[in-house]
């Protein structure tokens, strides 16, 4: 289990983290969504130990991270930035790697080497960007870390990479309860691959929810009513947006579909048709009403 | 226990692209030269032969799933005691994390449309399809209900079952 209790992380004047608690069971598969600069390469970075948070406490299975070779062995971060051992070639990172994850599985490096065929004597900084990428990710999946954090994990990833990745977190998860945390600001992708997400906006967490429980939260609603009914009429419903153009009242409501539905049957709709938000429509309105723009989260 | 994933990939696939290509029966021509693109292909085409989900749908992953096994046992694609595939399969077809499939698999084992055996995997129940039939219906009722308070006439509904627009 991970724990961010309280976190802080602040470099110079600028909080980079404001204060988050955050908890991620174990074999789940965890979101870590917001615009850039939000916070969430801040937050994977301390869980491997990269960075020592200014304030609170960050636990892998209750253990502080920081400066700690148990907690970390346990966490392997697949970075963002594609900066790995420039002189070193895959064997020697391979090997670097094996000396620090004590379940790194050799076998599960080759088979997907044979895949992938990455040049095993090429010194890696001749490698292009996409070959780093995945030189790194086979490592990760290699290493057999209990935590597997993907810093923008998809990006640059070519279409069979990301299914042989994918169907290996599906191995993980149930064979030794992986627990993946992915970093992103791509809703479509955290969408397929985790069960839960969280938002971050800057350094603060605005919501972190079971993605199934946010689908169906919010919907659209396209109404007609025979005697004139107002935005007031509405006041038991947690309505977001409200405009009538005409006959035709349009109107975004919190809730689920059956409450909505009896609440304004009362008013003996002639027209009266619903459908749940997209995920991503249901992000954007959560943030306004929270006061965020939301610009620059797609 | 990672090769399985990469195994499945290369080996299943494979061959879903060589049936596509030459039809069943025919030889297979394991290894042979297909690109990553036809490999895509044919894995896509595979998983949209039977438990094809949207998976940017508004409806949640796990609801598309619950409601995709009741259907092809109500279209008789799936009969009692089939046995359905595994929540590791499915994930891995679909893309999907394994535990949004076994909230599906939890659901349907609850309302009895599945049962599991330990170590064998989840088979099709023997009596659900008479009561899917009726949650069916009583569904069916309600929307009427609410159709005909909406002021839509019987007549338009009668209408509009037999133009077949519901009934695809």
């Amino acid at each position: 289990m991970i724990e961010l209790k309280n976190v802080k992380m602040a470099f110079e004047d600028f909080n980079a983290l404001d204060g988050v608690d955050l908890t991620i069971e174990s074999g789940t598969a965890f979101g870590l969504l917001g615009s850039n600069g939000a916070g969430k390469s801040t937050i994977l970075r301390l869980l491997s130990g990269v960075y020592k948070q200014t304030e609170g406490d960050v636990l892998i299975d209750g253990e502080p991270v920081y400066d700690n070779v148990s907690a970390k062995q346990k966490v392997f971060f697949i970075n963002d930035e594609t900066v790995q051992f420039g002189s070193m070639t895959l064997t020697d990172m391979r090997n670097y790697y094996k000396g620090f994850y004590p379940n790194f599985s050799d076998e599960t490096f080759d088979k997907l080497n044979e895949v992938i065929k990455l040049p095993e004597k090429k010194r890696l900084d001749k490698f292009s960007k996409g070959m780093k990428r995945q030189a790194i990710v086979i490592t990760g999946l290699a290493a057999c870390a209990d935590y597997l954090l993907l810093d923008e994990a998809f990006d640059g990833l070519d279409p069979t990479m990301r299914i042989i990745v994918k169907r290996m977190l599906v191995d993980a998860m149930l064979d030794r309860k992986l627990t993946v945390v992915i970093s992103s600001h791509n809703l479509k992708e955290i969408n397929e691959v985790c069960d839960t997400a969280a938002l971050l906006h800057q350094g603060k967490l605005l919501f972190n929810r079971d993605l199934d429980s946010v689908k169906g939260s919010i919907h659209k609603v396209q109404a007609a009513f025979t005697k004139e009914i107002g935005e007031e009429d509405f006041g038991e419903l947690n309505v977001l947006h409200y405009e009538k153009n005409q006959s035709v009242t349009y109107l975004i409501i919190k809730g689920g579909e059956d409450e909505i539905r009896t609440a304004l049957e009362k008013y003996r709709p002639k027209l009266l048709d619903m459908i749940p938000l997209t995920l991503e429509e249901i992000f954007i309105y959560e943030m306004e009403g929270m006061g965020y723009d939301c610009n620059g989260i797609d | 226990m990672y090769f399985y994933a990469v195994d499945s990939f290369i080996g299943n696939d494979l061959l879903a692209a060589e049936r596509q290509r030459y039809g069943n029966g025919q030889p297979l021509n394991v290894g042979g030269s297909f690109s990553k693109n036809e490999l895509i292909k044919a894995f896509t085409e595979r998983v949209n032969f039977m438990y094809d989900i949207d998976l940017q749908s508004r409806t949640p992953i796990y609801e598309q799933l619950y409601k995709k096994v009741v259907e092809l046992i109500l279209k008789r694609e799936l009969m009692p005691n089939d046995k359905l595939p595994s929540v590791r399969e499915l994930a891995k077809e679909l893309g999907v994390n394994p535990n949004t499939v076994s909230k599906a698999f939890q659901l349907l084992e609850r309302d009895k449309v599945i049962y599991s055996l330990a170590g064998r995997g989840s088979f099709v129940a023997k009596v659900n399809a008479e009561a899917v039939k009726d949650a069916a219906l009583s569904d069916f009722d309600k929307a009427v209900t609410e159709a005909l308070n909406a002021g839509i006439t019987k007549g338009e509904l009668t209408a509009r079952i037999n133009k077949g627009e519901v009934l695809s």
